[in-house]
């Protein structure tokens, strides 16, 4: 799929198969498993740790703790997780998973996830991880679980192998990946346009935060270091927007030490003939940028 | 019309059972209304906002609190002034009665659902809804009216759809057969978009006619019970109401800030398609102009060739949706904060003007 990237796709793709969509399987629905966190963050033995989603089936008394990648693995990433799969406990003690029984039966699995077929990688670690592979053919994603990186739930693990029936993932439960993920910028780009739109119709003035906060549903969780790359980030996109034409939309208006915008006008019509040129040219311009480019 | 004697929904409704029992009379005997008879038309509206925002978006003339909840609007259009009642007692679906002149009543019910961001809108039926209509009472008459050509431009509805336009009108015996008639035909059966149906209701010895349209528009041409209009009026309205609140129960996205992360709720809704769209992009761009009925505005994305994504703009209520459209389905993201209103606008343009048999699940 284009402009989405694979670590969006996945992130998307387990969401998917928690929710009733006729278009995609709910294989993980049918066993109770709801999404219970997404880009979950906590601390364990002095680690910081930052999988990307936890799925809880409070029926079985089970979570799923899932790290989407590309195609490498960290060996310290491997000894922070194993800890959690050998403890999964402290999920529930800390506050983390909010979705299950606290009680002695509860169980947690951690599982990493990948487009890419890890099996050849020489830091796959030599525990019971479950191993997923998003295996993508002419008609659909086969997702299948390694040969010795099966889940241990039963009744989890014969689900395995889903097959979606269709390559057309689902995209927008997570719109894009915050940072620095090239594939996204499409995602990134046209997120800004649609909240500022949104926004400069709602509020009288509007700033960056304004945006990303309508943009993206994990912003204010993020960190402080994510949320200041993201606002240059912003600054770039809106203002490129306003350069090919957005300022018959928005202007910008002075507020203290920060730029702030505000409708100019509410016609839409006139601005939907030019949204596909905005998209491109922005699209186009910021793909040429270093991504070091954006701190300044 | 004169409607000082009006001080009270009674007085109105007796009024309005008057007109209705005038207009059949005439009909009965003439065929046709004398001079300056009119028919009851009434406007089920749905509704974001107060009577008192209204005055912000029509021009108003005069306004008179006849009862609780129940005003007497003369609103001015053109230069021409026009009396509505407008009955507000449940504030998400008001309904609005006039004896004004078809075109005129349309006319202004038309600019005050059109505003950008204005929080009022039409109650669009989906086909299955208007079906349920059909079922009230003895079927009385038809209208089929497949409109391609409002949303779709000349050049699309040449290269890609088999009519531009297709209108029947049926009315006394025999309607029943001839539309069950059309409705086998594989090859009509996704051009067949009910504009609207009539019926005639008989309930204890009381009767009305009634003509329903897709957009909420009921025209009462005769009938001796106005009570049996309002219940009739209230029962198309719960059903519409309890459609729109599962939608907004269950098919908005919806995250919730945890300590530790961010929770989410709700699933999209999937529009399936009988009538497999051949050029998505070109689609697209047809859909989403920002111009009536769908009042769109959206950013497309290329996924894969067949497979687009739009992030847009709704301009009813300026509530952000997100679709993912391929031939066969369209899958809509709406925000936490949607109006159900918009799945519903856009699942029922699209089975009027584009695949009378595109289905839209909703969960209970």
């Amino acid at each position: 799929m284009q402009n989405v990237s694979d670590h969006t796709q996945q992130i998307n793709a387990w969401i998917a198969l928690c929710q009733i969509d006729r278009t995609f399987p709910d294989s993980l629905r049918r066993l109770g498993y709801t999404v219970d966190i997404i880009d979950p963050h906590f601390f364990h033995d002095g680690d910081a740790v930052n999988p990307d989603l936890i799925l809880t089936s409070r029926g079985h008394n089970h979570s799923i703790v899932i790290d989407c990648k590309s195609k490498t693995l960290k060996e310290e990433q491997n000894e922070k997780y194993e800890a959690i799969h050998h403890s999964p406990e402290f999920l529930l003690t800390r506050g983390v998973v909010s979705s299950a029984e606290a009680n002695e039966d509860y169980d947690a699995e951690f599982a990493y996830s990948s487009f890419a077929d890890l099996s050849v990688n020489p830091f796959l670690p030599e525990n019971d991880f479950a191993v997923v592979h998003f295996d993508e053919d002419a008609k659909q994603f086969t997702i299948r679980t390694l040969e010795d990186y099966e889940f241990n739930l039963d009744e989890l693990q014969a689900q395995f192998p889903i097959r979606t029936g269709t390559r057309r993932l689902p995209t927008d439960y997570f719109p894009f990946d915050v940072g620095t993920s090239d594939d996204d910028y499409q995602q990134f780009t046209i997120s800004i346009l649609q909240s500022t739109v949104h926004v400069a119709l709602e509020h009288d003035t509007f700033d960056v935060d304004d945006l990303l906060e309508d943009a993206h549903p994990l912003w204010v969780d993020l960190d402080e270091e994510m949320k200041k790359e993201l606002r240059a980030h912003t600054e770039k996109v809106i203002n490129k927007y306003q350069q090919k034409g957005l300022n018959e939309h928005i202007e910008k208006v002075q507020a203290g030490n920060k730029d702030e915008w505000k409708a100019v006008s509410k016609s839409l019509q006139a601005l939907q003939r030019k949204v596909d040129e905005f998209v491109e040219d922005v699209q186009a311009e910021l793909e040429q940028t270093e991504i070091g480019d954006f701190a300044d | 019309m004169s409607t000082t004697s009006i001080q009270s929904r009674r007085d109105l409704f007796e009024h309005l059972e008057y007109t209705i029992e005038g207009t059949y009379d005439e009909l009965v005997d003439d065929q046709e209304l004398q001079p300056g008879q009119t028919m009851l038309k009434t406007f089920l509206i749905e509704s974001n906002v107060t009577p008192e925002q209204l005055r912000e978006r029509v021009d108003i003339a005069e306004a008179r609190e006849v009862d609780f909840d129940l005003h007497e609007l003369v609103i001015r259009r053109n230069g021409n002034k026009h009396t509505f009642f407008l009955d507000s007692s449940d504030s998400r679906f008001w309904t609005l009665y006039t004896l004004e002149e078809s075109d005129d009543a349309k006319a202004v019910v038309k600019d005050m659902v059109s505003g950008v961001r204005n929080g009022l809108d039409y109650t669009w039926m989906p086909v299955e809804q208007q079906r349920d209509i059909m079922e009230m009472g003895e079927f009385r008459d038809v209208g089929v009216s497949y409109e391609a050509d409002e949303v779709f431009s000349s050049d699309y509805i040449e290269d890609r759809l088999d009519f531009g336009d297709l209108s029947v009108q049926s009315s006394g015996r025999g309607t029943s057969t001839l539309f069950d008639i059309l409705d086998s035909q594989e090859e009509l059966s996704s051009f067949l978009s009910l504009s609207a149906v009539g019926i005639k209701r008989e309930i204890s010895g009381s009767f009305v006619l009634e003509r329903v349209t897709h957009n909420g528009r009921f025209t009462t041409s005769g009938g001796d019970s106005i009570q049996l209009h309002i219940d009739t009026v209230d029962e198309i309205k719960n059903r519409y109401a309890d459609l729109l609140q599962r939608i907004e129960e269950h098919h908005r996205i919806s995250y919730e800030s945890k300590e530790h992360g961010t929770g989410i709720d709700g699933t999209p809704l999937v529009i399936e398609l009988d009538n497999e769209i051949e050029d998505v992009r070109e689609f697209i761009e047809n859909i989403i102009t920002s111009k009536n009925p769908l009042r769109l505005w959206g950013a497309k994305t290329k996924l894969d060739d067949q497979y687009w994504k739009v992030k847009g703009i709704d301009l009813h209520n300026n509530d952000k949706y997100t679709m993912e459209i391929c031939p066969e389905w369209i899958r809509l993201y709406l925000d936490e904060e949607a109006c159900g209103n918009t799945a519903l606008r856009i699942y029922a343009n699209l089975q009027r003007h584009y695949d009378s048999n595109a289905v839209m699940e909703v969960l209970e």
